[in-house]
């Protein structure tokens, strides 16, 4: 049989690929703006029905009505609605979120501040929950019904049920208090990021464990891994190239998800723990009823959401090809 | 020595508590460069027989005796490692289902390639050029286009062309085809089958062909073996078996499809009844509850008796040989 010259048929040419992932990606970033808009204008459109005035926890609660007044009349609030909205959005689209009522620093600026001990935390924790999640998940697949898939189950579904302030408060007892291994909350040091992060990182990584799971299970009884076998294929590589390339696909999903709302702050673990973050700053704020700041936060991790989301598809959609073509993954 | 000797086979599977046996006892043989026909309605066990013999069962089966013997290793038994020099390089199998049975995040070439790769020890290059060339033997058109894409992307047909080229891409001496054509319309079914029957004949591969149509067996067999609940009720070569049935299973398939050359009388024949469900056979000829010619003498089960000549037999005590005894 001649072997007649053709192009290398590697992983769908580069090229091919290429021009798909621009069609794709293009289409998702359309969908994003969409969505950034709706959630800002739901926002807005939120601080309206709240029984809160602005106008009142600017000025102070012994505020006189004349000082009310002159505030509205300075802050605009007595213009129409849709005044205000444009000049929300020209404001929001020059990176302008405000200024906090209670400390008259820029919200921008102060969420900014607080970002790179929120983003350390979160990185932390994705990287326990992946590390922990996707091993013990696929063991307890391969391995099911063995005394190593029921151990698994029952620590993950403990890992599931505890409350993270419950598992923080322990570690920090055991491991902070009673040990001494690690200092006893705040950022003085790299160790003192340690079980923050586990304890962020645990609850997830149950829930990775277990989804992991249940998607491999699904998958090694599909038929394309009984073809990969019957290619006589080591189960290794069958594993490898057939299982876990298509089990990856929810899981990088959720990692997106999650590392977008962890961005958003994580109060309860910032609280045990004395972390400096996005949720403490947006606690705060809510207690003293500091509306720009508060607006402020939710928009902030409302990108950071909407963003990761973003990427998370656009990773799916460079592995699983029916996901560029049609925009939806067939599913494992 | 016969390429592949089945012998006796039995294979359940189990469901919590209960085990169903689904192949009952199945004895074959199968000479190099042979087409054997394994014809049955489904649920007789004829998928399970073909899954049996390389072992690639769902984890809840389970052969439960029997040998099978392929070039003088009985694979029944063993290794984990010598079976996978089996599967793929010596005996091939293509599925009834091509959209399920490929990867659906690989593109095709890279399918196809796998196998060459891991069995040839070949580069990923020349692995992908020799499934550019497999894909025009098995009359794809645009192959080198068609290597980049993945499966959703190609018809019925194609697939299941692509399928074949990468289960003949080892050059193996067996192919197994699971209803390669059951899914597919016609005209395609046609293509494919002279297609399949070509492929055998340039490379004098055995096959097993896995289907309930007999006009499919009529087509490409040498010889055939027909299953009822789990067993081989009556085996043969084909034009025999067709023209001159010895079981009254084979008899009522036969009659219950239609003729183009006879005049539209009446109801179609068809098998009154159900085939039994695994697990709820008794003792005696399973087909008997459906057999218009039983008689006493079937409560117990019948052994596969010689019934014309060139090893054509049947199990059946109104047919074989010991009938002169039965009244």
């Amino acid at each position: 049989m001649p072997s007649t010259p053709r192009s290398n048929g590697g992983p769908g040419s580069f090229w091919l690929v290429c021009a798909d992932m621009i069609r794709y990606t293009l289409r998702r970033v359309g969908w994003t703006i969409l969505v950034l808009w709706a959630i800002v204008s739901l926002t807005f459109v939120a601080t309206f029905l709240s029984p809160i005035d602005p106008a009142r926890s600017y000025a102070g609660l012994r505020a006189s009505k004349q000082v009310i007044a002159e505030v509205r009349r300075q802050f605009g609030l007595n213009e129409p609605r849709w005044v205000q909205y444009g000049r929300y959005i020209e404001r929001l689209l020059h990176g302008n979120l405000g200024h906090s009522y209670a400390t008259g620093q820029s919200v921008f600026g102060a969420v900014l501040g607080r970002l790179p001990y929120t983003a350390e935390l979160a990185i932390a924790a994705m990287l326990v929950q992946i590390t922990l999640g996707l091993p013990l998940g696929v063991a307890a697949a391969l391995y099911r019904g063995r005394p190593l898939d029921r151990g698994i189950l029952s620590v993950s579904l403990l890992g599931v049920v505890t409350p993270t302030f419950v598992l923080g408060y322990l570690l920090l007892y055991v491991f902070a208090f009673k040990l001494a291994w690690f200092p006893l909350g705040g950022t003085s040091s790299f160790a003192a990021l340690v079980l923050p992060a586990v304890t962020l990182g645990v609850g997830g990584a149950a829930w990775y464990t277990r989804m992991l799971r249940s998607t491999v299970l699904n998958i090694v009884g599909e038929d394309y891994v009984r073809t990969a076998r019957s290619r006589g294929l080591p189960e290794r590589l069958v594993i490898w190239r057939h299982v876990l390339r298509n089990a990856i696909g929810p899981l990088i999903t959720m990692i997106g998800i999650d590392l977008g709302v962890f961005l958003g702050g994580v109060l309860v673990v910032e609280k045990v723990f004395d972390w400096p973050g996005i949720g403490e700053q947006a606690w705060n704020a809510i207690s003293f009823n500091d509306v720009p700041m508060v607006m402020g936060t939710v928009l902030v991790a409302a990108f950071f959401i909407t963003i990761l989301n973003l990427a998370a598809d656009l990773v799916n959609a460079v592995i699983d090809p029916r996901v560029r073509y049609s925009g939806t993954a067939g599913g494992a | 020595m016969a390429l592949l000797t089945v012998c006796e086979l039995r294979t359940a599977f189990s469901t919590g508590s209960k085990l169903l046996p689904v192949v009952r006892g199945v004895s074959f043989d199968l000479e190099r460069g042979e087409t054997l026909g394994l014809v049955g309605e489904s649920g007789c066990g004829k998928s399970v027989t073909a899954l049996s013999i390389v072992r690639l069962l769902p984890p809840s089966g389970k052969i439960m005796s029997g040998s099978v013997i392929y070039d003088g290793v009985e694979l029944t038994s063993a290794s984990k490692r010598a079976l996978r020099q089996v599967r793929g390089r010596h005996v091939a199998m293509v599925f009834q289902d091509s959209m399920t049975s490929l990867n659906p995040l690989l593109t095709v070439g890279r399918q196809i390639a796998e196998g060459i790769e891991f069995h040839r020890g070949s580069t990923r290059k020349a692995a992908l050029a020799r499934a550019g060339d497999l894909l025009e033997e098995v009359g794809v058109p645009e192959p080198g286009r068609r290597l980049r894409q993945y499966p959703h992307q190609l018809s019925g047909g194609l697939r299941q062309r692509v399928a074949i080229a990468a289960a003949i891409g080892s050059d193996p001496e067996l192919l197994i085809a699971d209803e390669p054509t059951t899914a597919l319309d016609v005209t395609t079914q046609a293509q494919l089958l002279d297609l399949l029957k070509r492929e055998q004949a340039e490379r004098e591969m055995a096959t097993i062909l896995i289907t309930h149509d007999l006009g499919v067996i009529a087509r490409m067999s040498d010889r055939v073996c027909v299953m009822y609940a789990g067993r081989i009720v009556e085996q043969g070569n084909v034009d025999e078996v067709l023209k001159d049935s010895g079981h009254p299973y084979t008899e009522g398939l036969l009659r219950s499809v239609p003729r183009l050359d006879a005049a539209v009388v009446g109801r179609l024949p068809s098998l009154p009844g159900a085939p039994p469900t695994p697990g709820a056979l008794g003792q005696g000829c399973a087909f008997a509850p459906r057999c218009s010619e039983r008689i006493g003498r079937c409560d117990a089960d019948p052994a596969l008796e010689p019934v014309g000549d060139d090893g054509h037999t049947a199990a059946c005590w109104m047919r074989g040989a010991s009938r002169a005894g039965a009244r």
